[in-house]
């Protein structure tokens, strides 16, 4: 096969992804390259209400849960060169000891949170889904600002997605790996008054 | 809904987590999974079985997308095959008016992910439907469809290459190898 006819490796497609122009992120999966933009306002709420739950913020509530480094936002590199940038991702502190500091991290993640929209959507519940799937992280939460859904899902041995719990609305949520935190999914929804 | 860790779920349950759920979910004897998501080569592929199999049994069958559910009583297992093939009346769950309990023919995409389920564990589950004659898997890595069918004397299985058909006698049907991956670049390629 010539050079001009050869697929780009992960490793190639990552520093294509790189390259790319702000506001744009690049994910790369399964020898696929996709572009996202900034998030929504209603998706960043999402976001900051999950790290706000879940490493401690001026709003109070519950304290964070211990033994875990929570990041928004940052890179995942796996060992095939695909790489990720989860909504906010999370390692129990043995795993990541050492590696905090890394960009990127090259440690799998325990616990990945996905805010679903329009523009991932079918990215997040189709190749991501099985790319967290294939590399082992352990707790996969999706959470659906259009609907006001939050799933959490633990990774089984033979590789599928069991659910834990639904919780929809103004529930307050308390599921795998987090159950010692009582989450008010209210907070997350953005409400536009 | 606030619970934490469920251990078992009642098939009440599943239904409603199925309305909320931003997934296809698949319900086995208490445990909820998720259904995994399509892969381009998957869309493709499903589509392109959907077509032919429309085509083939126009006017004696029903095909139905994977928006169809189907449930296995015998097994408790409810989920969404990527295709359905039911002849004659269709008959639904005294559980679930939405899903159907008598298909004839059931295909399903493989992928990664699911690839060993599909041809172990839910494949088993698939033989306990009465009704049904054949299981059409096809591969998301090469092309090849596997043919699991129900003879009289059994079930049997065989493989099937670019340039063979796949003939079943039990809704009579002919598929041919080709016409499924025409135009699809498979994982990998």
């Amino acid at each position: 096969m010539s050079e001009a006819l050869r697929l780009p490796t992960n490793a190639e497609l990552c520093d294509e992804a790189d390259a790319l122009p702000e506001p744009l992120v690049g994910e790369v999966i399964e020898g696929m390259l996709y572009a996202m933009p900034r998030p929504t306002p209603a998706h960043a709420h999402v976001e900051e209400g999950v790290i706000l739950d879940l490493r401690g913020g001026p709003r109070g509530g519950s304290p964070p849960p211990p033994g875990w480094f929570i990041k928004l936002e940052v890179e995942v590199r796996f060992p095939t060169d695909e790489k990720v940038v989860p909504d906010v991702s999370g390692w129990r502190d043995a795993r990541i000891r050492g590696h905090r500091n890394d960009n990127p991290i090259r440690v799998t993640p325990d616990w990945v949170c996905e805010v679903l929209s329009d523009g991932t959507r079918r990215k997040d519940l189709g190749p991501k889904r099985d790319l967290y799937g294939r590399q082992g992280v352990g707790h996969l939460w999706l959470v659906d600002p259009a609907a006001r859904v939050l799933e959490a899902f633990a990774l089984e041995t033979d590789g599928r997605w069991k659910l834990l719990a639904s919780f929809v609305d103004d529930a307050v949520a308390r599921v795998a790996p987090f159950e010692e935190v009582p989450i008010a999914l209210e907070r997350w929804w953005l409400v536009d008054e | 809904m606030s619970t934490g860790r469920r251990l078992h779920y009642s098939y009440e349950e599943y239904l409603a987590c199925l309305e909320a759920s931003v997934l296809k979910l698949e319900y086995c004897d208490g445990t909820i999974y998720a259904m995994a998501g399509a892969t381009p080569a998957h869309a493709e592929l499903a589509a392109a079985r959907l077509r032919v199999l429309g085509q083939a049994l126009l006017g004696r069958c029903r095909v139905c997308s994977s928006d169809l559910k189907v449930r296995v009583e015998a097994s408790d297992l409810s989920t969404f095959p990527d295709a359905t093939v039911v002849c004659g009346d269709v008959c639904t769950s005294a559980r679930d008016a939405s899903a159907v309990t008598n298909p004839s023919v059931l295909v399903e995409v493989t992928s990664r992910s699911t690839e060993d389920y599909d041809r172990g564990d839910k494949l088993s589950h698939y033989k306990q439907l009465p009704s049904l004659r054949a299981v059409i898997l096809g591969s998301h890595r090469s092309r090849r469809l596997s043919c699991v069918t129900r003879p009289p004397e059994g079930w049997a299985e065989r493989d099937f290459r670019p340039g063979e058909t796949v003939r079943l006698d039990e809704p009579e049907l002919a598929i041919d190898v080709d016409a499924i991956y025409a135009g699809v670049t498979l994982e990998g390629m």
